[in-house]
């Protein structure tokens, strides 16, 4: 049995599609135009500040707020309301939120808490987010200083199978000391102890390179011993 | 399927109509929400968040084949909306290629309102089915309805925390930005408008009963549970995974039972011409129905170059490859190993048909010969 074919006039049958188009068109022009005319609003902005402070009023205790809160603090320069912002969000069971997790191990890296923290931290990221292809910067103590040295490190970051891609950024004039850029293998266990031995390798005097090794136990304390 | 069941008290008020039937509705309309709720609580404390991406997969991405083979599917349905259908897409493929270029925050809310718009629509059109099949309600009712759904659902969406914060982030990032005077006052304007409309509502069911009308109370059953889902989801969370399982699974689930339950009784009663839906409808079909949905699913997901790891729910991986030192074979990377697995698929594949042609083409077989 057919249907009775629409009869409806063509506004009428498109009313959905045209609404749609004009509000997209509305309010995608205003984007566009301001987008244009002025820097985008991200964290480290007045505006972003401020909407921080609205959402803080107005969500107080949510673990995104509480990340909102401790970003700022970073911004500002207050490490501990930092610390004690993530360290709340994180309390409440977070999963969701990639930014966070990613952000949370990076400042523990940047802090150099112990090594069992830090694998912690980056395990939460990994497990929730494992696609994840977020950059995380590792400082290092000394940086290749020639091609050898570049060889070396090479090596020892590609014996580690749960590293996706990797690079070194030389001092520059915002940040004046090497720089570690890391990615992630999907689902592997990291651990943060084989990178920091993997970069401490130029540590050792070249010729000893291929039989000693660093193990290391924390950032501070690392001890050449044979392969 | 049965035909649905309208019982009705001469004495009452109240008639109840189902979608269904009662016992698929306690299971697909009236208790799926609350099963959904508690998947969802499962998965927050014992999954990691892939399985929000899992539960796309397994549940959100099939009710759009659903869709597919209604709208499409159906040569009626075809012939009748066939403008719709053809310029439809185009004109939704060209604002999105344009919103990704030029505005992009324009395009996330655009997606986002429609989607909430079209999750309240879903309820009030199931709602809707209430009524039809109880023959309940006055010729505006539907009307007030959706009103309901509005409010309550706009409620929702600027009181709860998990949604106040996006929407209170995105206007800053448009450069519209929200005191907490404002906002404060726009909440409690929300909480008078949702008062005053439930007042509103409930003299409306008055003046349905004065009218000689009738209410069915299973569709308020069916509205309850359904912002019970919504509502607990929303504010008893710090995580939007909560949301999105539970949200997915109560709206996609209810999508593809009313889409197979549609074209069933549309093939028993013969009222569309056949399609390609009728080859996925009727005794012993319906596995051919889920099957379409979930090879539909990887298809997608590899169209979009994303990895199936996704169906696993965050248990299942392609681990990368390890090393074998002793035979001098590095470790793959993640990419490789899925290139590896592709192989081993193509072997398989491979394997298989060696082994069947030896025994399915034995010209010496009496059947075989049959058919030559």
């Amino acid at each position: 049995m057919a249907l009775a074919p629409d009869a409806a006039s063509w506004h009428r049958r498109f009313r959905m599609l045209i609404v749609i188009y004009v509000l997209a068109l509305a309010l995608g022009a205003r984007e566009f135009l301001v987008a244009r005319s002025s820097a985008v609003i991200d964290q480290g902005s007045a505006e972003w500040t401020q909407m921080a402070e609205v959402v803080a009023a107005l969500n107080p205790a949510e673990a995104d707020t509480e990340y909102l809160l401790a970003m700022e603090a970073l911004q500002a320069g207050d490490a501990d309301a930092y610390t004690e912002h993530m360290e709340i969000a994180l309390g409440k069971g977070v999963k969701h939120n990639n930014a966070l997790l990613a952000e949370y191990a990076q400042q523990l890296l940047r802090l150099q808490a112990s090594f069992e923290d830090i694998d912690r931290a980056l395990s939460r990221w990994r497990d929730n987010h494992a696609l994840s292809f977020e950059i995380l910067e590792l400082p290092m103590g000394v940086g290749p200083r020639d091609q050898l040295d570049h060889t070396t490190l090479t090596r020892e970051m590609d014996a580690l199978d749960w590293i996706y891609k990797y690079e070194f950024r030389a001092p520059n004039e915002v940040i004046p000391f090497w720089v570690a850029l890391v990615q992630f293998e999907p689902a592997e266990e990291i651990s943060v102890r084989e990178l920091i031995e993997a970069l401490s390798i130029l540590g050792i005097p070249p010729e000893d390179r291929r039989s000693f090794a660093m193990r290391c136990i924390s950032f501070a304390e690392c001890r050449v011993t044979a392969r | 399927m049965a035909e649905p069941r309208v019982a009705s008290n001469p004495s009452s008020m109240f008639k109840t109509g189902y979608i269904l039937s009662p016992k698929a509705d306690l299971v697909w309309f009236l208790g799926l929400p609350f099963f959904a709720v508690a998947l969802a609580l499962g998965f927050q404390a014992w999954l990691p968040y892939v399985a929000v991406a899992s539960i796309n997969l397994w549940i959100t991405i099939p009710h759009h084949y659903a869709g597919w083979v209604r709208s499409y599917g159906m040569p009626d349905v075809w012939e009748r909306f066939k403008d719709r259908l053809i310029i439809g897409p185009i004109a939704i493929i060209g604002f999105t290629i344009m919103g990704l270029q030029f505005a992009p925050i324009t395009l996330l809310l655009l997606v986002t309102a429609w989607d909430h718009q079209h999750s309240i629509m879903q309820q009030h059109g199931l709602a809707r089915i209430y009524d039809f099949k109880a023959g309940a309600g006055l010729k505006h009712t539907r009307r007030v309805d959706l009103g309901l759904h509005c409010v309550l659902y706009a409620f929702m969406f600027l009181n709860a925390p998990m949604f106040r914060f996006l929407w209170i982030r995105e206007l800053h990032r448009m450069r519209v930005p929200l005191s907490v005077d404002f906002v404060s006052g726009l909440l409690v304007f929300s909480q008078v408008v949702v008062v005053g409309y439930l007042i509103f509502y409930a003299y409306h069911l008055y003046r349905t009963v004065q009218d000689g009308a009738i209410i069915n109370p299973v569709k308020y059953a069916f509205i309850g549970a359904s912002y019970f889902l919504w509502y607990f989801v929303a504010w008893n969370t710090n995580s939007i995974l909560l949301y999105a399982v539970a949200h997915r699974l109560m709206h996609g689930v209810q999508y593809i039972v009313m889409v197979y339950s549609f074209m069933r009784k549309s093939q028993d009663k013969g009222t569309f011409r056949t399609g390609f839906w009728s080859r996925l409808v009727g005794p012993g079909h319906l596995r051919w129905f889920l099957v379409g949905g979930i090879a539909y699913a990887v298809v997608f997901q590899l169209l979009i170059n994303r990895p199936l790891d996704e169906f696993g729910f965050g248990v299942v991986n392609f681990a990368p490859y390890p090393a074998i030192a002793a035979f001098g074979i590095p470790a793959l990377d993640y990419s490789s190993s899925y290139a590896l697995f592709s192989q081993m698929m193509i072997y398989v594949y491979g394997l298989m048909h060696y082994y069947m042609d030896s025994f399915i083409w034995k010209v010496s077989d009496k059947q075989t010969q049959k058919g030559l």
